[in-house]
C-alpha cells in the first residue's frame, strides 16, 4: 500500500515536470530558450511512455510471459542463439539501430524551428515508432528469430512475402544513395576531411589482416589500434589541406567523389568480408557509440541555448532545405528517431535470437527506439545550437544562397536571419575549410554544432577544425560502413531475385554472377547519387524525401504485419495500437508520395519538374542553374525515375495493405481459415542467460 | 548457403549446464564477455565452453581461436542477411 502511494507521487511528480516543460518549450517566445528544456520534456515523456504504454502493450496484448522458453533458451547453441543479460541485449540492439538516419533527419528538419520536430520525435516515437520495434520484436521471439518477410509470408500469405522482399530491395537502393550523397556533400572540395576518409580504407584493411593473422579475435586490441592510426590520418589531415602539393590532389569535385564512391561499394561488396567490412564495422560500432555518448555529455555539460526560434516561416513549404509543407514533409524528413521501418529488419534479426526472458523485450524492444529517439533529440539540439543564419548558410542549395559569402549572406538576411559575410567566413575559418556554405546533407551543420559543442569543453577555438572533422570522420565512417554492408545485402537479394530465373546465380561463390550482382547494385544507388549531385536544386533536395517516403512505407509494411498478428491472436479490441500509427503513416506518405508526383510546383512536383524543364527547352532557353542542354534532358529522365520510384513504393504498399484487408475482413468475420504462426509453447526452465544471473524480469 | 556446411552446429546446451558455466566465470571473464556480445565480437572462450559442455558429435577436438574467429566472421558477415539501420 505504501509503495503504491510512493509510486504514484513519483509518477505523478515526472509528469508534472514534463508538463510544465512541454509548456516552456512550446509557449515561450521571444525570449532564447535553453537545450535543459527540450531534454527534460522529452526524457519525462519517455519515462511516462515505457512505464505504462509499453506494459499495457507487453501485458494486455501479448501477455509476455517469462514461463514460456524464448528462442535463445530452446535453441541455446552458445553462436546464433545465446540467452543473454537484458542490458547487453540492449546494448547490441541499440547499436544495431543506431546509425546516420536519427542525425540527418533532425537537422534537416531544423528548419523548420525547434518545436514542430520536437512533437514529432517525442510523440512519434511513443505511439509509432517503439511500438513497431516492440511488436516486431515480439512476433519475431514468438516464431523462433525469424525476419520480417518471413513473418508476413507465413502470417499474410506468399504475395504479401514476396512484396515485402521486393520492398525491401528498393529502399536499400535509395537508402545508400542519399547516405552516400551526405558523405559526398561533406568531402566535396575538402582535402582534409577527404584525405582522413580516404585513409580508413588502408587503415580497415590493415586491421583486416592483423585482426586474422597476427592476432585472431583480438576485435577490442585491433580496434584501439585502428583508432589511434585514425586519429593520426585525422591530425595529418590539417597538414595535407596546408600543402601547396598534396591539398589539391585530395581536392574532388561532388561528380569524381560519386564516381569513386560507387567504385568503392563495388569492390568492397567483393572483397572477402575479413578484409574491409569487418573490420570497418566493429571500428564504426565503437566510433558511433563513443561519439554518442560524448554528444550526451557534451549537451549535458554546456547546457546550450538554442538560436533557431521555435517555428520558422518556412513552415508554409517554401524552406531552401526541403521544399513542402510541414504536413507531411515533416513527418517524411524526420524518420529515424520517430519511426523507421528499417528496424522492424533489426526487430527481426539477431535481437530476438538473444533475448533470455519474453519480459525482457520490453526495455529493448520499446526502451531501445526510446534512446534512438533520444540520439534524435540531440542532434536537433546540435542543429538550434548554430544562429539560424550560419544554418541556412551551410544547409541551403548553391541555386538559392548564391556560391559567395557575401551574396549568401545577403539573400539569409533578406529571409530574416541576420548573418554577415564576415561571421561566415570566420566560420569556415575556425573548422579548417575554405567555405561551408551549401554543404549540404545535414553532416557538416551537424558537426560545426558538435564542433561548438565540444570545444566549448575542450580546445576552445583552437581545437574547433579538429573537432569539426572529427565529426565529420565519424559520420563518414559509419555511413561508409553502411555503404559497405548495404551493397552486400543487396547484392545477395540481387542474385537471389536473378536466382529464380537463372539458377546458377543462386550458387553465391561463382564469381561472375557476384561480379553482375555487385555491379547491378552499385550501379542502381549510383545513379541516384551521381543524379542528386548534378542536380542543381541540391540533391538532398530530391533524395532525402524519397528515402523517408521509402522508410515510412516499409514501417508501414511492419505496423500492418503487427496488426495482422493482433486480430490473429484474438485481441481486436486492441488493433488500435498499430491501427492508428499505420493509419497515420498511411496518410503521411500516400499525401507526400501524391504531392512529390503531382504537385503544380516544380521544387515539389516531380512531373512539374519535367514539364518546366522540357517547357524551357522547347522555347530555346536553358532552365534555372543548368549548364548544358544535355545537363537538362538528363535531369528530365532523371525526374521521371525518381516519379517511377515513388510509385513503385506506393503500388507495394498498397497492394500489401489490400492483401492484409483480405486477412483481416476474413477474421472480424469469423470465416479465416488460417491460424496464428507462433512457435509451440515450451516451458521455461529458469533464467538460462549466461552472464548477469537471477531474473531481470521485474522492471519498472 | 555455402557457410553452413562449412561450419558444424553446436550442439544445443540445457539451462542447468548454462549455469554451471557461468558460475566458474571470474569478473574479468564477464566483463570482457559483455563487451563482446554488445558489440557482435565472437566469443571463443564461450565456444569453448559451450564445446566442452556439448561436444558436437563428429567432432575429436574444438577448433583452433584462428579457425572459430574465420567462421565466426564468415558468418557474421558473410551471408548478406545482416541489416543494419540508416
Amino acid at each position: 500500500m505504501k509503495s503504491r502511494m510512493f509510486s504514484i507521487l513519483i509518477w505523478g511528480a515526472i509528469s508534472l515536470v514534463g508538463a510544465v516543460a512541454w509548456g516552456w518549450v512550446a509557449l515561450v517566445r521571444g525570449e532564447e530558450i535553453n537545450a535543459a528544456w527540450l531534454l527534460i520534456a522529452a526524457l519525462a515523456s519517455y519515462a511516462v511512455a515505457y512505464r505504462f504504454y509499453s506494459r499495457f502493450i507487453a501485458h494486455k496484448i501479448f501477455n509476455l510471459n517469462d514461463k514460456r522458453a524464448t528462442p535463445a533458451e530452446v535453441h541455446n547453441d552458445g553462436k546464433d542463439f545465446v540467452p543473454t543479460n537484458k542490458w547487453v541485449v540492449f546494448g547490441h540492439h541499440f547499436a544495431a539501430i543506431a546509425g546516420a538516419g536519427p542525425l540527418v533527419g533532425p537537422t534537416l528538419a531544423a528548419q523548420m524551428g525547434y518545436l514542430p520536430s520536437t512533437i514529432w520525435i517525442v510523440v512519434g516515437v511513443i505511439l509509432a515508432g517503439a511500438v513497431q520495434d516492440f511488436i516486431i520484436l515480439i512476433g519475431s521471439m514468438r516464431r523462433d528469430g525469424k525476419s520480417l518477410g518471413q513473418i508476413a509470408k507465413e502470417e499474410i500469405g506468399p504475395v504479401g512475402g514476396l512484396i515485402a522482399m521486393v520492398g525491401i530491395l528498393a529502399i536499400m537502393i535509395i537508402l545508400i544513395a542519399v547516405l552516400a550523397l551526405v558523405v559526398v556533400n561533406a568531402l566535396a572540395e575538402s582535402p582534409w576531411g577527404t584525405f582522413t576518409i580516404a585513409m580508413t580504407i588502408p587503415i580497415a584493411l590493415f586491421m583486416g589482416f592483423y585482426m586474422r593473422y597476427i592476432r585472431p579475435g583480438r576485435v577490442g586490441e585491433t580496434s584501439l589500434i585502428g583508432f589511434a592510426l585514425m586519429m593520426l590520418a585525422l591530425v595529418a589531415g590539417q597538414w595535407v589541406a596546408e600543402s601547396p602539393t598534396l591539398g589539391p590532389m585530395f581536392t574532388f569535385s561532388p561528380e569524381a567523389l560519386a564516381i569513386l564512391m560507387i567504385i568503392y561499394g563495388f569492390i568492397a561488396s567483393i572483397l572477402p568480408v575479413w578484409m574491409l567490412l569487418a573490420p570497418r564495422d566493429y571500428l564504426s560500432s565503437f566510433l558511433k557509440i563513443g561519439t554518442i555518448g560524448l554528444l550526451g555529455i557534451g549537451i549535458i555539460l554546456t547546457l546550450p541555448t538554442l538560436q533557431m526560434p521555435a517555428v520558422t516561416k518556412f513552415i508554409d513549404g517554401s524552406g531552401p532545405v526541403f521544399t513542402g509543407n510541414l504536413f507531411p514533409f515533416l513527418f517524411i524528413t524526420i524518420a529515424c528517431g520517430s519511426i523507421s521501418g528499417f528496424h522492424s529488419l533489426v526487430s527481426s534479426g539477431t535481437t530476438p535470437k538473444l533475448i533470455a526472458k519474453e519480459s525482457h523485450s520490453r526495455a529493448i524492444g520499446y526502451g531501445g527506439m526510446l534512446m534512438e529517439s533520444f540520439v534524435a533529440i540531440m542532434a536537433l539540439i546540435a542543429a538550434t545550437i548554430l544562429t539560424p543564419g550560419t544554418y541556412f548558410a551551410i544547409n541551403s542549395p548553391a541555386a538559392a544562397i548564391g556560391t559567395d559569402a557575401i551574396a549568401a549572406a545577403r539573400t539569409i538576411t533578406e529571409w530574416g536571419f541576420t548573418v554577415s559575410a564576415a561571421e561566415l567566413t570566420q566560420l569556415a575559418k575556425d573548422v579548417g575549410e575554405n567555405s561551408i556554405l551549401s554543404r549540404t546533407g545535414g553532416a557538416p551543420s551537424l558537426a560545426v554544432g558538435m564542433s561548438v559543442i565540444f570545444s566549448t569543453i575542450l580546445g576552445g577555438k583552437a581545437l574547433m577544425a579538429f573537432w569539426y572533422h572529427f565529426a565529420i570522420l565519424f559520420e563518414a565512417v559509419f555511413i561508409l560502413t553502411t555503404i559497405d554492408a548495404g551493397t552486400r545485402v543487396g547484392r545477395f537479394m540481387v542474385s537471389e531475385l536473378v536466382g529464380n530465373f537463372a539458377p546458377k546465380f543462386k550458387d553465391m561463390t561463382w564469381l561472375p554472377g557476384n561480379i553482375i550482382s555487385s555491379a547491378v547494385i552499385s550501379l542502381g544507388w549510383g545513379y541516384f547519387l551521381y543524379a542528386g549531385v548534378i542536380d542543381p536544386l541540391g540533391g538532398i533536395k530530391t533524395l532525402w524525401p524519397l528515402f523517408g517516403i521509402a522508410n515510412q512505407m516499409l514501417a508501414a509494411i511492419a505496423l500492418a504485419v503487427g496488426t495482422t498478428i493482433i486480430l490473429k491472436m484474438g485481441k481486436k479490441v486492441y488493433a488500435w495500437v498499430t491501427l492508428v500509427p499505420l493509419t497515420w503513416l498511411l496518410t503521411v506518405t500516400m499525401t507526400a508520395a501524391w504531392q512529390k508526383l503531382f504537385h503544380p510546383e516544380p521544387a515539389i512536383g516531380f512531373l512539374s519538374h519535367a514539364s518546366a524543364f522540357s517547357k524551357a527547352l522547347e522555347q530555346g532557353q536553358l532552365p534555372k542553374g543548368v549548364k548544358t542542354i544535355e545537363a537538362a534532358k538528363q535531369m528530365i529522365f532523371n525526374d521521371r525515375v525518381d516519379a517511377i520510384m515513388t510509385a513503385i513504393f506506393v503500388g507495394i504498399v498498397l497492394l500489401l495493405i489490400i492483401d492484409c484487408l483480405r486477412v483481416w475482413i476474413s477474421i472480424l468475420r469469423g470465416t479465416y481459415r488460417g491460424s496464428l504462426q507462433e512457435a509451440p509453447f515450451v516451458e521455461s526452465k529458469g533464467d538460462a542467460s549466461i552472464y548477469g544471473g537471477g531474473g531481470h524480469s521485474h522492471s519498472a | 548457403m555455402w557457410n553452413d556446411e562449412a561450419c558444424p552446429k553446436q550442439s544445443y546446451v540445457p539451462p542447468e549446464k548454462v549455469k554451471e558455466i557461468s558460475a566458474n566465470h571470474s569478473l574479468m571473464r564477464r566483463i570482457r564477455s559483455t563487451f563482446r556480445m554488445i558489440f557482435g565480437i565472437p566469443d571463443y572462450e564461450l565456444y569453448l565452453d559451450y564445446w566442452h559442455a556439448a561436444p558436437p558429435k563428429d567432432e575429436q577436438t574444438p577448433m583452433s581461436e584462428k579457425e572459430f574467429f574465420r567462421q565466426a566472421i564468415e558468418q557474421r558477415y558473410g551471408n548478406g542477411k545482416r541489416t543494419r539501420c540508416c
